[in-house]
């Protein structure tokens, strides 16, 4: 992954990857972090940022998008990504090609995000031809279970 | 309470559909698999040996509708004992089937619905139906028909409708859809934003989300069996905001679902049955009582259904049957990606048909003392 060897640098809202191969400029936002107040979706302590900027750079690599204006992202067999159980994130497009990007761990199973949070399945289809999911992790996820 | 269960073992199950005397199977390569129930029935007698019929009589036959007199027997010697659990596991490779291809544009199911005689897929292509007739001989391939093309997430049916939910592209009602005269060609958009509708009691409930409901009031007309079929629908005359509105505001619940005219509201390890008034247009919600405890026995609730005299409970790695006694058993599914229980079947109304991660089960309850008679 090209993305491994760069050295991310401390900025006010988080710590900042540089753009490096082929993978963009991507910021781990601190208010993502599994450390911080409010309510926005966290990452769980188990997916430092460098981990977090990995799956981006997967999801990046390989065009893992739907009709939406987003990347999606996980890890093989579905690892957990986020403090409350998510095991997929979702990289929303900059809205400026300049911007950083940033993401964060999202699930179908957050009350108010059913459909938001869930990748279509065309999309889930290509991580099970890939191997990265089960065909039983292909029908939950497509089923908002995961 | 007594539960037992047959499971197909190793076989390709990602949804599961029981109706007359076949089980619908919906495999991972998008083909349609048929098991016939004497062809079931036989495979769990031979290996369950003297529990087989017991097994079958109360998975397929309550109220011993079609059920053989030795089934009918071994279902009375177990309500007369004391306790009795069982599993049958069957290799899902040696009970016959028929397995055919279905012609759809579309890359994944989604769910599945029989309804008078015709299923219907609901996928990310849209929604199909398709005769059950003919699907007996091996390797056919079927076309069925398009009957809307967003995609779909959920299709239910009742009031002599199908409702498909298509997320955001809103909640459509193809009503009068078993009109001899084929009233029901065209769908109509009821609602906005939809996962899951219930139909019955006058009204359609439209999910949301797991929790998130809201009532559209539907206006019926006599069938010619004297049935109620819906005509039209619009949405409930106000928000009311009663103090179980507010309840269920405050403490937001894992899951809400619609069962004869009352709210079920699984919340903090209870099953609370809401009563709503369909005689209000504004369908207020009135008293609530807890009629099931699950607490300690599964974690946040992923869905759930309404069998005879129990709840069925989805949780993240099992599912529950919680009976109106708070009896409870839980079946270790791992992870499940369908739950179905049958409650208008009389014959299946003591069956939960669950695809998961460990197969596909059956798993039925009872029988209690008074099923001896």
């Amino acid at each position: 992954m090209t993305g491994m060897t760069d050295r991310p640098t401390p900025v006010p809202a988080g710590l900042l990857f540089p753009v490096s191969g082929s993978n963009s400029s991507y910021l781990s936002r601190d208010d993502h972090r599994s450390v911080a107040d409010g309510l926005r979706n966290k990452w769980d302590k188990s997916c430092p940022p460098r981990r977090e900027y990995d799956v981006f750079c997967q999801a990046e690599d390989n065009g893992w998008r739907d009709n939406r204006p987003q990347l999606w992202g996980l890890e093989v067999g579905l690892r957990q990504l986020g403090k409350s159980g998510e095991r997929s994130a979702k990289f929303p497009d900059p809205s400026n090609a300049t911007d950083w990007w940033h993401g964060y761990p999202v699930s179908a199973r957050d009350p108010k995000r059913a459909i938001e949070h869930r990748p279509k399945p065309e999309l889930v289809r290509r991580w099970t031809d890939l191997g990265l999911i089960s065909e039983v992790q292909r029908a939950r996820i497509n089923r908002g279970k995961v | 309470m007594r539960w037992f269960n047959a499971r197909l073992v190793d076989g390709p199950f990602e949804d599961a559909f029981i109706y007359r005397t076949s089980l619908y199977c919906w495999t991972f390569e998008n083909r349609l698999r048929v098991y016939e129930l004497t062809d079931l029935e036989n495979a769990i007698t031979q290996v369950g040996g003297p529990h087989g019929d017991f097994v079958n009589y109360g998975l397929f036959h309550a109220k011993g509708i079609g059920a053989t007199s030795r089934q009918s027997m071994a279902w009375r010697r177990v309500a007369e004992s004391d306790g009795f659990d069982a599993t049958i596991d069957i290799p899902a490779e040696d009970v016959p089937y028929v397995e055919v291809a279905l012609d759809l544009d579309a890359s994944s199911l989604l769910d599945m619905l029989i309804f008078y005689d015709r299923l219907y897929f609901a996928t990310d292509g849209g929604l199909f139906s398709l005769g059950s007739q003919g699907i007996e001989v091996n390797n056919r391939v079927h076309r069925p028909e398009l009957r809307v093309s967003d995609p779909y997430y959920s299709a239910s049916a009742g009031l002599g409708a199908v409702a498909a939910s298509c997320g955001s592209k809103g909640l459509r009602l193809l009503l009068h859809d078993f009109d001899s005269e084929g009233r029901g060609t065209k769908s109509t958009k009821a609602a906005g934003e939809s996962l899951r509708a219930e139909l019955g009691y006058g009204s359609v409930v439209n999910f949301k989300s797991l929790t998130d409901y809201e009532f559209l009031v539907g206006a019926t007309e006599k069938g010619p069996r004297g049935e109620n079929i819906l005509i039209s629908t619009r949405r409930a005359s106000k928000s009311f905001d009663g103090p179980s509105e507010r309840l269920i505001e405050q403490d937001p619940p894992d899951y809400v679902l619609w069962d004869r005219s009352r709210l079920l509201v699984f919340v903090d390890g209870q099953g609370v049955s809401v009563g709503v008034d369909i005689r209000s247009d504004a369908r207020p919600l009135g008293r609530s009582r807890t009629v099931v405890h699950y607490g300690g026995v599964l974690g946040s609730v992923l869905s759930a259904a309404v069998l005879k005299g129990a709840v069925s409970i989805e949780g993240e790695h099992a599912v529950a049957v919680v009976a109106d006694n708070d009896e409870t058993a839980v079946a270790p599914t791992g992870a499940v990606i369908s739950m179905r229980t049958y409650p208008r079947s009389h014959r299946y109304k003591r069956l939960v048909t669950v695809t998961s991660e460990t197969g596909l089960w059956m798993i039925g309850v009872g029988p209690d003392r008074r099923d001896a008679n």
